[in-house]
Parts: structure tokens; C-alpha cells; sequence
């Protein structure tokens, strides 16, 4: 039995615990100002491109070196294309390598997508360097999550309609669409 | 995690932690996973817990790196569990957060660590000093991955958590560890180039 003037422990904690991800956002920026105050510059140059973009939108903030899309050495169009083009022959090869679900592969595809923007950003070079580092890198991070994600048994692989067996990834294949070529 | 400075502390979290957890929620208010892969890098808690919203389940992997104050902004990551289910937190510098005696224990940082589980919450916290760290923090740990350490306190305080093997922390080299769980020890080396 409490005693007259204390409250037993239970009062003092909330009868419901989940917690309302919108509202919890909405009371974290109303707290405003006393969170926001500025911050320390980064100290490596890598840490400071960073620190350059938006990391709440992804789009670059004032100071970033970025140059204009007329000013790029290559079609943005391109990029995005080629870029799509790679997610998808990234999804498709996780999903016949590792056995792993449509769904599956789709989500360790964006995860690979977040990890490559990070090492990349948008200082994209020359598309035949990019697509090969862009398959290596998404390979060796997507990799370990993907081995704790391969089923236990091994299980025939599954070969998708009208393409050969992959037995060893070529992560390195050039890119040859003529459209995607750098214009005189 | 506990230790010295520059034994291995940090290593470790990216090594076992950071690289293998599939939802993750790191507070890096020292701004040391600006530069780490595979995580989504906010500024701002509201956008990040919007976007962890947006992923209830599978591959969610971000990191706070708080603009101002992070003392005050503390209490509020640790609600973040409550509102997002199965994240593992990491925190570094615990004990400037959540201390023994000093600072005060935040009750939003009690009421994660003895209901967290409920929502699947794991939280894993990196001090200097573990006899500084919240004692409603180390009472619920379940493991103790220790570093070198000589303080006389802390050898007191490891001790009393893992026993005789804190005769062994004193003694071990940098980027080795001690590894304790459920009664078992096991020693390890953390790579040193992360």
C-alpha cells in the first residue's frame, strides 16, 4: 500500500506506450530553435561534401560545388537512365543469385542504391568506370546482408526466362547503348 | 562497450553493429558516420523518424547527427523506439547522456530500456567509463563488450558484472576485446583499419 503523499511507481508512467511516429515528429520540430543550433564543420573534405547537401531531401544545399546540368560533361537524362537500367540488372541479378524473393531483391536493390549514393553522390564520371564501380560496390555491400538473407538449404537455382545461368558475376560489363555515349 | 580511448571502441560498433544491423538508428551526435556507407545521413529527428515511418519493416538504416544540442535532443531519440518498432540504437558517450549520478537519468531513456523490448528494441551503448553510465542502462544489458581499461573504478564496477574475467581488462592490448554474454566470455580483436 502507497503511503499518504507518494504516488505509487505506476502514475508516473503513461497507461499507453506506443508512440505516434507523426506526432512525435511534429513535437520534435515544434521543440525547434534550442535543437537546431549551428554545428562544427566537418573536418575531412569527404565529411564536408556531405555536409553540403540537404540530408533531409538529398538535394544539394547552397554551397555545394555541384555545377549547373548545363555545365556537365554528359546528359543528366543518361544518368538517371542508365541508372535505372543498373537498378534493375542489380535486382535482377540479386534475385537469381541469392534466391531471393522478387520483393527481397527489390528492397537489398535500395538498400544498394542508399550505400551507392553515399559513395558516390552526384560527382558522376565516365559511364563505362561508373557502371562497373556502381555493380562492384553494390555487390560487396549488398553481399553480406544478402548472405544472412539466403535461404539455409541450398536450392536449385532458379534461371529467369531468356537469360543464361549466372555462374560467376561479371561486375565490370561495359556499358555499350550508343545512347548513353558521352556527345561530341 | 567500454574502454580506453583509441582501444577499439568504435571499430567494433561499425564492425559488428553498423554493418550487419538491418534497422538501425544511430545517434552520432560526434559526427563520426558522415562518411560511413549504407546509412541515411538527417540532421533533423522529424525527417528522420518520417522517414523510418515510411519503412515499418525491412532495410531501415539512418543516422542523427544532431545540428545543436544533443543533450537535449537525447530524450527524444529515446522515443523514437516507442514510435518505431525493431531498431537497434547506438550510442556513443552514454554516459554524458544517461550517468550514474550526473547526469540524470532521462525517463524517456528508462522507459526505453525496460520496455523497449516490447517493441523489439535493441540498444547498445559505447562509454569511456561504465562505472559513469546509467544504472538503468547496465542492470538490463545483457552483454558487456569490454576494451582496455585501468581506472580502478571501472575494474570495480566490470567486476561486479562479469566477475573474475575483469582481471583480464586491464591487461588486454589495443583493438582486443572481452566479450560477455549470458555467463560466457570469449576474447576477440576488432579490425583496426575501420
Amino acid at each position: 500500500m502507497a503511503k499518504r503523499g507518494r504516488r505509487p511507481k505506476s502514475e508516473g508512467l503513461p497507461p499507453n506506450l506506443r508512440e505516434s511516429a507523426d506526432a512525435l515528429a511534429q513535437e520534435v520540430a515544434d521543440a525547434g530553435e534550442p535543437l537546431e543550433a549551428p554545428r562544427a564543420r566537418a573536418k575531412t573534405k569527404k565529411g564536408r561534401r556531405a555536409q553540403a547537401y540537404d540530408m533531409d531531401t538529398g538535394e544539394p544545399a547552397g554551397t555545394v560545388a555541384m555545377p549547373p546540368a548545363a555545365d556537365l560533361p554528359f546528359p543528366v537524362e543518361a544518368i538517371a537512365l542508365m541508372h535505372r537500367e543498373l537498378w534493375n540488372a542489380l535486382a535482377e541479378r540479386l534475385r537469381s543469385r541469392y534466391q531471393l524473393s522478387a520483393e527481397g531483391a527489390h528492397e537489398m536493390a535500395t538498400y544498394a542504391e542508399i550505400c551507392i549514393r553515399q559513395y558516390l553522390g552526384p560527382y558522376l564520371a565516365e559511364h563505362a568506370a561508373l557502371a562497373g564501380y556502381l555493380m562492384t560496390q553494390a555487390a560487396a555491400l549488398v553481399s553480406l546482408v544478402a548472405m544472412r538473407e539466403a535461404p539455409k538449404k541450398p536450392a536449385t537455382p532458379a534461371v529467369p526466362q531468356g537469360l543464361a545461368p549466372v555462374d560467376k558475376p561479371q561486375y565490370h560489363e561495359p556499358v555499350t547503348d550508343s545512347s548513353l555515349r558521352v556527345p561530341a | 562497450m567500454c574502454g580506453q580511448t583509441g582501444t577499439g571502441k568504435s571499430s567494433w560498433v561499425r564492425e559488428q553493429i553498423v554493418a550487419l544491423e538491418p534497422r538501425l538508428l544511430v545517434f552520432d551526435h560526434m559526427a563520426e558516420y558522415l562518411e560511413e556507407p549504407g546509412l541515411e545521413k538527417f540532421h533533423s529527428l522529424p525527417a528522420a523518424i518520417l522517414w523510418l515511418r515510411a519503412r515499418p519493416t525491412g532495410f531501415a538504416r539512418c543516422a542523427i547527427v544532431p545540428p545543436g544540442n544533443a543533450v537535449e535532443l537525447f530524450p527524444y531519440v529515446c522515443r523514437v523506439p516507442m514510435a518505431i518498432p525493431d531498431l537497434t540504437i547506438v550510442c556513443d558517450e552514454l554516459d554524458t547522456f544517461a550517468g550514474a549520478v550526473r547526469p540524470p537519468t532521462p525517463p524517456e531513456f528508462q522507459r526505453a530500456i525496460h520496455f523497449g523490448r516490447h517493441f523489439g528494441c535493441s540498444f547498445v551503448g559505447v562509454s569511456r567509463r561504465p562505472a559513469d553510465v546509467s544504472r538503468a542502462f547496465t542492470s538490463q544489458a545483457r552483454r558487456f563488450v569490454c576494451f582496455r581499461s585501468t581506472e580502478p573504478a571501472d575494474i570495480k564496477f566490470l567486476r561486479s558484472v562479469i566477475g573474475r574475467r575483469a582481471e583480464l581488462v586491464p591487461n588486454l592490448e589495443d583493438f582486443h576485446y572481452l566479450d560477455v554474454e549470458g555467463g560466457h566470455a570469449v576474447e576477440g580483436v576488432v579490425n583496426p583499419c575501420r
